[in-house]
């Protein structure tokens, strides 16, 4: 069974002639282990797709399948809960809170989310790996755009998340600490059977996904991670 | 609380501000009923301290004490159960030595009866004779009467020499002097109107009312002093305006400080941080500007009741001040309740830009 599976899944944007289509039938399936880029124009429907994974926006129509659930049958508080849970979010505007220290980001994890968080030691040594050591006591506004990004790699990653889903996770970071990020994300998939899904535009970080899918107009398909037609 | 703690600390100027303002109109109530309490003590405080139920007057004095006269014949229809007959008359209590004046309420009793048996002496003794008097404590406290001290309180030229004192007995914001019934009664109705008092105080419910008099109830007898009630009005419309000003306050800086962090909130929500998690944080930074500011304000009115002179009517009743700070922070929580519909429908996908 897919951890991920979406069944002509279709969204419009507003009604009659004003209705727009950015995802017109789409289906696209995901396993544990595997990491998917996806790939596509700008205004071509990533980030909606992206949405609708995380059970952020609601579709038009089809279905959305995670883990075996419909993720369209849950209310808002349920999809809330199984995100909390089972999904870490990268996103493009580092998902840091500006009035928490790094430190207290993890803290406000732990109090939102009590049980099956990483252990201190295995925070440690992730945080050592990407180099945020160094960062816990102080501000997002003290970090660099790169720093941040780790930071926000680092605490979508602190709730052991079955899926994790990254808006251009390596759009702030420069060439090597991206390929270090793409290298965790990866072995996170491929070692401790995660699912990772990424929006990007480097075409570097194809060498290290699995697959990659590529919306055009809000159409999906999965192509072949040599094409490097990213635009 | 935790995401309130770390926001405030982040943010001190911003919180303090606000806290600033809190401590302003919490001050500014703490102040007002205190004040509204001394004054209304200094209206009543006598009449509480008889601890009496009823009140015998005259029919045509309208409720108030110092136009009422009771006649021998009148008081005598009376029960004389759990009674004390008190004679009230408006004076200056002037001293000898120095022609010191002051404003007084003079009330002559009977030795025999409740009122002068359960005065309750905090100095000296209690008076023993016509040409003795005990006085509220006031007098010697704020206006430097001494004990033993001879004072005259008509043109008469009587002197009554002050033997004792009492705490807290004020009557119509005046000092009260209590004297030997016989000497207020010839000092007010002339001497030979001795047997006409200024009305009975009962205990309990003479359960009859004699022809030219009417019976109130104590309650409605203070309401009646005059301006009591409109001042006490003022004051409680003052304080309950102060009131709702907080909670607009706190709703306003709480719905812009809700607004400005609207990004973030969405961010959370992404990361499936619950509503009831933002909501309660929203409410937690209310209590805790809320509880800040109280304390604060509640230090700065000890202070000023402790540097405020004797002769300002306030009073620091400490269970008013819980009440009062326990409404403050009522109406801040509630105040929190108005951006609660902005947190609830923040779209977590604004947190993701893109299409």
């Amino acid at each position: 069974m897919a951890t991920i599976e979406l069944n002509n899944v279709n969204k419009v944007f507003g009604v009659d002639e004003a209705a727009t289509t950015a995802l017109n039938n789409i289906n696209f399936s995901a396993n544990k282990g595997e990491v998917i880029a996806i790939t596509g124009p700008s205004g071509s429907g990533k980030s909606t797709f992206m949405k609708i994974l995380g059970g952020i926006l609601s579709a038009t129509s089809g279905e959305i399948m995670i883990n075996g659930l419909n993720y369209g049958d849950m209310n808002s508080k349920q999809q809330s809960r199984f995100r909390l849970n089972r999904i870490g979010f990268i996103l493009q505007a580092y998902n840091l809170l500006p009035y928490l220290k790094v430190k207290d980001q993890f803290k406000l994890v732990n109090k939102v989310k009590k049980t099956g968080n990483m252990s201190v030691d295995e925070c440690q040594q992730l945080a050592e790996e990407i180099k945020v050591t160094n960062l816990m006591n102080k501000y997002p506004d003290e970090l660099s755009g790169g720093q941040q990004q780790r930071v926000a790699i680092l605490r979508a990653l602190y709730t052991n998340p079955d899926i994790i889903l990254a808006d251009e996770p390596t759009a702030a970071l420069d060439g090597q600490m991206a390929i270090k990020s793409m290298e965790l994300l990866q072995e996170l998939a491929h070692k401790q059977n995660k699912t990772v899904i990424v929006i990007t535009h480097d075409s570097r970080l194809l060498n290290y996904v699995d697959k990659n899918y590529r919306i055009v107009d809000g159409q999906g398909e999965f192509i072949d991670t040599d094409d490097s037609v990213l635009v | 609380m935790f995401l309130s703690i770390q926001e405030i600390k982040k943010n001190k100027l911003r919180y303090s501000l606000i806290c600033l303002v809190i401590i302003m109109i919490a001050y500014l109530i703490f102040i007002l009923t205190a004040l509204a309490n001394g004054l209304s003590n200094a209206n009543r405080q006598a009449i509480d301290s008889w601890n009496a139920e009823k009140i015998v007057l005259n029919s045509d004095a309208n409720g108030l004490l110092d136009q009422s006269t009771i006649t021998k014949q009148q008081a005598r229809q009376y029960p004389a159960n759990k009674r004390s007959d008190i004679t009230q008359m408006s004076a200056n209590v002037q001293t000898f030595n120095d022609g010191n004046k002051v404003g007084s309420q003079i009330i002559g009793l009977n030795k025999n009866q409740f009122i002068y048996k359960d005065l309750k002496i905090t100095s000296g003794r209690t008076f023993k004779n016509d040409y003795e008097v005990v006085v509220d404590d006031s007098l010697i406290s704020q206006d430097h009467y001494r004990l033993g001290e001879n004072v005259k309180f008509s043109s008469n030229g009587h002197q009554f020499k002050i033997v004792g004192t009492v705490k807290n007995n004020q009557l119509n914001v005046a000092p009260v002097i209590y004297a030997s019934s016989k000497n207020v009664q010839s000092e007010k109705f002339g001497k030979n109107d001795q047997a006409m008092i200024s009305s009975i105080i009962y205990r309990n419910d003479p359960k009859e009312t004699v022809s030219g008099t009417q019976v109130m109830g104590m309650e409605d007898f203070i309401q009646d002093i005059p301006g009591y009630s409109a001042q006490n009005s003022t004051f409680e419309f003052m304080i309950v305006f102060l009131l709702l000003i907080t909670l607009v306050v706190i709703s306003i800086f709480l719905y812009v400080l809700t607004m400005q962090k609207i990004p973030y909130f969405a961010v959370m929500k992404v990361q499936g941080v619950s509503n009831f998690y933002l909501a309660m944080n929203v409410i937690s930074n209310a209590i805790i500007l809320a509880v800040s500011g109280v304390a604060i304000s509640a230090l700065l009115t000890l202070l000023t009741a402790i540097s405020m002179p004797a002769a300002v009517p306030m009073t620091f009743d400490p269970a008013l001040m819980v009440f009062v700070s326990i409404m403050i922070i009522l109406m801040s929580i509630i105040g929190a309740l108005i951006p609660m519909r902005t947190v609830t429908e923040i779209d977590p996908a604004t947190a993701m830009g893109g299409i």
